[in-house]
């Protein structure tokens, strides 16, 4: 039974940060349709920043985290701007392509930067971990449930009461409509952005401090994994993006203990092909009909 | 016409084996060593694996990221094979070899399809990835593929195919060479026989391709597999030419390595994606010492030209030696002679019309949404060349009962019969063969081809050669075309378009696009026409002509005509009958004098001040 | 006067071809995974060929000629290599290859090697299979059923009776390790309680380390390079997983992933060398390392491609000529003293070395436990 807990536990773990990373996914394709293939390469532009700032410049960890999410959100609104604004009227096909040569060039300026030999996530973490009988949890499972728990919370409700955040779902539903109705889309998107690449950096910081190790691709796995989290959740809904994430973390989980862990991989595709086949809005989306 | 075609496949044909000869000679003399011939071969597969994947991405429009899992399944396939097979003669396994691989790998496109296809967009993309990605996971956790350290040994044509490595090179090259023009030259031809329209059709609007009779589903596996199976022999090929095989080669990077080269080619173009392999192949070997920033130069190059230029180098054009050659000579000749063969003419479905029998009725037909109901008792019925007008307010639900008869919804009460059969639940594009034919609100064409084209599309379902009559260009092929040219230019002259047959349907000023549409769907020889919103954004004029056309469409094609329309001096003026609707339910029926007089009718078009209702009355 | 200028500078060019005679060079190709996500291991292996050949080079060369290195990125594509290799033997016309270095290139670069019968030595491709049926194929790195085997000695001579493993499905030398490894605890009588698999780029391990913890091994194999197990010693750390970690030669590189060394001292691994139990020419290649590049190399594959010059260097003065075949002879009966102890090879063209066990101190130096000789 204690095995099972710590299992749940290592999967609520995986599934926090994947529902961090996922909500950027899913408020970016809310709002403009675009699956942002580079989102979980800010993922990775966090974590150098922070191995930047405390090696080179010399701050305390925690200057560097902040100043990281900081440079995250810009990173976001910068490729917004340049890369996708231009072709926001163009076929979706043209977005798509552009986002995975966005992702790609971060990858590889970061491979030509910084070379590809991983470095050590320089934030040094040490606490005691909780015992309750057989089960232990670490100090960062609990921070990363923490975090997220609230960070969702707060989204929800700013999403939800705020004017920026009514903006938000105005310009998700219609933007013409919004456009009319004289809200700036061209901000309300921008915030979008800068508000989800935030998330990355957050999510950025707990998962390096739980694997710290920092090289040019480690973002690639986990942005795919927590796309299909927002995908499995329902992409476009931000109570989808903690769903899917924590119901992955756990799925992954509990295939690499009781099932197969050569084949946990193949197991989170195909919870993404069966999503894609039987419900496409996932869970707890809205099928949206086409208008003939 | 034949003329012109024999005169094409005898230049190309000319200039493929000039440029065989010439390459065969150098090679197997030893002037091109060996690393020029293996980049050589390296060239020719990716050739074949980005003019696949333009069947996917660039002719059928939907973006495909796993297409090296398909390769793989080619390679591995081929690979065991010929491996399994070491006494016999190379050049007999590997024929076998590549064909198995070929085909499975065209199986596995259709097992993948199948369910990927309904999907679309981003969504389509995404699962293509994953099972991508499956394939590659699968394949590393097999025994018989030899797992994570790969198939190793695998007998290489360079020198496996001959005693001396001089012969054996030049013997690959010529096959490798041979195997890249046959594909080439399959997917150039069927792009251009009425299956690639098809296939082109439904990138360009997939609701239209279906409501003018293409069966989508069926084209959209077709492409997929074809696609499939050519990446399937080019993992062949690949595989016999390195020797061995890793799962990671195939991953997703190489997905999008391929991907560049069609979007950077143009997607639609062979010529294009020919082009653009090669450079992109051979480009990383001269400048290998800036191999670090090879990778952001293709990033970088991937996103701006998708800002700047995302129709590529060759946008969807073709580069045709025949049509140069041909520029020189119109300088001086005269038009060709014409057909030198019979043409044939599309077939022409006669529908059994009993007297005073509808040929369309609706029996008590309805949908729901859930818990919405968009139109329930819905009894209409069209009897033989009838011009009907179905009118109400924005809302009532009109475009949902075209929907309704033509298949896109699925009714959840009620029935239809048109010419005595049911049609419920059938596709749209079977109903469409049937006899019901109709425009759109939103005008639908299939912008970036021809006017001519366009009809032709709609022509479709009424010819019968096959993709491998239409990749081989047979007799069928020909007079097929030949007919339906002469149709579609027969329509195009009743509609006084006959002569912007050629221009581009999106450069059409937007009154003869409209005419087009309903051209496009006379075309298929419907008993009914469903006309929604005809007359939307035209003037006086305009609206005086459309009515007139319409008259004549209805007599010279013996069509029963169901019009939605807003415009009621149109309704008024050609309609015999009127249907209103509101709420999804009918609320009046009858000519056009008992509508404009009808208490519930007036009450329906609610906030009508007296001017107004005075405008709606016929004179 | 741009007439003249032209003129002068003509001149000055043919003068140059007439006063200066060509330098005669013997060429040798380089294979290597220069880019991309595996380039520490390509560019270990280059920095210490190069630093070889350079001493070399300062000493006059091999009989007065001097020796060039023409690198090629493979980018860690087999077909990319296979090219890489013909161009460097056709068009650079090279007398040898060093390379390559991922166990998949240099599988497609000796497959063409085998066919040219250039001789080729490779320092760090691992799997056994890699110079089977290929007589002028060499490495100078053991093979992954070598350490394997040593491993599972080195368990049994410490008392172990249950151990576990885990290891990473989507990599070759990993699987390879464990395989062989599994067949020798069948031979020694060792117990294998719990077996776990992680796939290829996975950092969390969690799951894997809890069912191995349940079943209470006396030790884990753990058949990885540095950074992923830079991970599972941490994560192994946070559940409370306490036992030795053994692996191979990959983990050496771990210090460049961890920042709390402490851990490290559970860690032992097979290595090619150890920077303490060294003999001269180990001396003198750490020194020139650090003189020349300015760190301690971390990756073992540096030594090894050291010693890949070193061999090529002596088989090629032994031969006198640039003969294929000769070069090849000359490999074959070599005996030579490397940075990583006495080279010579078998009947299969590996070579036969010990293993030094190595473990780290709290500060994450390396620490030299033993040598188990094969």
């Amino acid at each position: 039974m204690s095995l099972f807990i710590n299992q749940l536990i290592n999967g609520i773990h995986v599934g926090s940060i994947y529902a961090l990373i996922a909500l950027g996914y899913t408020m970016v394709y809310g709002i403009i349709r675009l699956i942002n293939f580079a989102h979980g390469d800010i993922l990775m532009v966090g974590a150098y920043t922070v191995v930047v700032a405390i090696g080179t410049l010399g701050l305390s960890p925690l200057a560097a985290i902040l100043i990281s999410i900081v440079i995250c959100a810009l990173f976001g609104i910068l490729i917004e701007k340049v890369a996708y604004k231009p072709l926001r009227n163009s076929p979706k096909i043209s977005s798509l392509i552009t986002a995975i040569g966005v992702s790609m060039l971060l990858q590889n300026l970061a491979l030509l930067i910084f070379t590809p030999t991983p470095k050590p996530y320089p934030v040094p973490l040490s606490v005691a971990p909780l015992n309750l009988g057989d089960i232990q949890i670490s100090f960062i499972t609990i921070l990363t449930f923490g975090v997220s728990i609230v960070i969702m919370m707060a989204l929800q409700t700013f999403v939800t009461t705020s004017k920026a955040g009514k903006s938000m779902r105005a310009v998700s539903e219609d933007m013409k409509a919004a456009l009319l109705m004289g809200i700036n889309t061209d901000n309300t998107i921008t915030l979008t952005f800068a508000i989800g690449c935030t998330l990355a950096g957050i999510g950025s910081a707990l998962f390096c401090l739980a694997y710290p190790s920092v090289s040019p691709t480690m973002g690639s796995l986990p942005g795919v994994k927590a796309f299909i989290a927002a995908v499995l959740g329902g992409i476009g809904v931000i109570p989808g993006a903690m769903l899917g994430g924590f119901l992955l973390g756990i799925a992954e989980s509990f295939t690499k203990a009781y099932i197969s862990s050569q084949l946990s991989d193949a197991v989170v595709y195909g919870i993404l092909i069966i999503v894609l086949l039987f419900k496409p809005s996932g869970l707890l989306g809205k099928s949206v009909r086409e208008k003939v | 016409m034949a003329k012109n075609k024999t005169k094409s496949y005898a230049l190309n044909s000319f200039a493929l084996i000039i440029t065989f000869l010439f390459a065969f000679a150098l090679i197997a003399s030893g002037n091109i060593n060996n690393y020029y011939s293996s980049l050589l071969i390296s060239v020719l597969i990716a050739i074949i694996m980005t003019v696949s994947l333009n069947l996917t991405t660039g002719l059928l429009g939907q973006l495909c990221l796993g297409h090296a899992g398909f390769m793989s399944v080619g390679a591995y396939t081929a690979g065991i094979i010929t491996k399994s097979l070491p006494d016999m003669p190379l050049g007999l396994s590997l024929t076998i070899a590549l064909l198995a691989g070929g085909l499975l790998a065209a199986l596995f496109g259709f097992l993948i399809g199948m369910p990927a296809l309904r999907l679309k967009g981003d969504y389509l993309a995404i699962i293509t990835l994953g099972f991508g990605e499956i394939i590659r996971v699968v394949i590393e956790n097999l025994k018989i593929t030899g797992g994570p350290a790969g198939l190793t040994r695998i007998p290489r044509m360079s020198r496996a195919l001959a005693e001396s490595p001089k012969d054996s090179a030049a013997i690959q090259f010529a096959i490798v060479y041979w195997i890249m023009v046959m594909v080439v030259t399959s997917i150039f031809t069927l792009g251009r026989s009425r299956h690639g329209r098809a296939i082109i059709s439904i990138r360009e609007n997939e609701v239209a391709a279906e409501a003018t009779g293409i069966p989508t589903t069926y084209y959209k596996l077709l492409a997929f597999t074809f696609a499939a199976f050519f990446a399937g022999i080019a993992g062949g090929l690949h595989a016999h030419q390195i020797g061995m095989l890793t799962p990671k080669y195939f991953d997703f990077n190489k997905s999008i390595e391929y991907l560049v080269m069609v979007v950077l080619g143009g997607m639609g173009s062979i010529t294009g994606s020919i082009i653009s392999a090669t450079v992109l192949v051979t480009l990383p070997e001269l400048l290998r010492e800036f191999a670090a920033w090879r990778m952001v130069i293709y990033s970088l190059t991937l996103v701006l030209m998708m800002i700047f230029r995302p129709s590529g180098l060759m946008g969807t054009k073709e580069f045709s030696l025949i049509a140069t050659v041909e520029k020189l000579e119109a300088k001086w000749h005269s038009v060709f002679k014409r057909k030198e063969h019979k043409p044939k003419l599309p077939f022409r479905p006669h529908y059994d019309v009993w007297e005073n029998q509808p040929v369309l009725e609706t029996k008590n037909l309805g949908i729901q949404f859930g818990g919405l109901v968009a139109a329930e008792n819905i009894n209409i019925n069209l009897k033989d060349n009838e011009i009907v007008g179905l009118i109400g307010p924005n809302g009532a639900g009109k475009t949902t009962v075209f929907n309704l008869l033509t298949g896109v919804y699925e009714p959840t009460q009620g029935d239809i019969i048109l010419l005595g059969n049911s049609i419920k639940g059938r596709p749209t594009h079977e109903i469409t063969n049937n006899g019901i034919a109709r425009t759109f609100q939103n005008i639908r064409l299939f912008k970036s081809m021809t006017v001519l084209e366009n009809i032709k599309v709609a022509f479709h379902t009424r010819m019968r050669y096959s993709p491998m009559s239409g990749i081989l260009r047979s007799e069928e092929y020909a007079s097929e075309e030949h007919g339906i040219d002469i149709r579609a230019r027969e329509l195009l002259r009743v509609f006084d378009m006959e002569d912007v047959a050629d221009d581009n349907a999106d450069s059409l000023p937007y009154g003869l696009q409209r005419k087009l549409e309903i051209c496009r769907a006379l075309a298929s020889n419907p008993k009914v026409l469903l006309l929604d919103e005809p007359a939307a954004g035209m003037n006086a004029t305009e609206t005086q002509e459309l009515m007139d056309t319409i008259k004549r469409i209805r007599t010279r094609f013996s069509v029963a005509i169901l019009l939605i329309e807003h415009d009621m001096k149109l309704v008024m003026g050609i309609c015999e009958r009127i249907y209103v609707l509101n709420y999804g339910h009918i609320i009046a029926e009858g000519t056009a004098n008992e509508i404009a007089n009808n208490e519930d009718v007036i009450t329906a078009y609610l906030g009508m001040s007296q001017d107004e209702e005075e405008g709606t009355k016929p004179c | 006067m741009k007439k003249l200028f032209l003129i002068l500078l003509s001149i000055a060019m043919l003068t140059t071809l007439i006063v200066v005679p060509a330098e005669e060079v013997i060429k040798i190709g380089g294979i290597g995974v220069l880019t991309g996500p595996y380039a520490t291991y390509g560019v270990a292996v280059k920095n210490g060929a190069d630093l070889f050949f350079e001493e070399l080079n300062n000493a006059g060369g091999i009989d007065g000629k001097k020796v060039e290195i023409i690198w090629v990125d493979s980018q860690g594509d087999p077909a990319i290599g296979q090219q890489a290799y013909y161009r460097l033997v056709e068009n650079d016309e090279v007398v040898a290859i060093l390379g390559a270095v991922l166990t998949g290139v240099t599988n497609a670069v000796a497959d063409a090697a085998a066919e040219d019968g250039i001789p080729m030595v490779s320092p760090s491709a691992t799997a056994y299979e890699v110079t089977t049926g290929r007589p002028n194929v060499f490495r100078t790195c053991f093979i992954d059923p070598f350490q394997s085997v040593m491993i599972a000695r080195y368990m049994k001579s410490k008392n172990y009776k249950n151990v576990a493993a885990l290891y990473d499905t989507g990599d070759d030398y990993s699987t390879g390790l464990y395989e062989t490894f599994v067949n020798e605890c069948k031979e020694l009588g060792l117990n294998i309680v719990a077996t776990e698999a992680a796939a290829f780029a996975d950092v969390d391990f969690k799951a894997q380390l809890t069912n191995i913890k349940n079943a209470n091994p006396e030790a884990l194999f753990l058949p990885y390079y540095g950074a992923p197990a830079a991970h599972i010693v941490k994560q192994a750390d946070e559940i409370g997983l306490d036992i030795p970690f053994i692996g191979a030669d990959g983990i050496s590189s771990i210090t460049d992933s961890i920042t709390d060394f402490s851990l490290l001292t559970n860690v032992i691994y097979s290595d090619h060398f150890n920077n303490d139990a060294a003999g001269e020419v180990a001396v003198k290649f750490l020194k020139g390392y650090e003189e020349k590049y300015g760190e301690v190399p971390t990756v073992s594959f540096s030594a090894t491609a050291y010693d890949t010059a070193l061999v090529l260097t002596e088989a090629i003065k032994k031969a006198g000529t640039e003969d294929y075949a000769a070069i090849v002879d000359a490999i074959k009966n070599m005996e030579v003293e490397g940075v990583t102890g006495i080279i010579t090879f078998d009947d299969h063209n590996d070579p036969i070395k010990s293993a030094f066990f190595t473990t780290f101190d709290a500060d994450g130096n390396k620490v030299f436990l033993e040598r188990v000789d094969p």
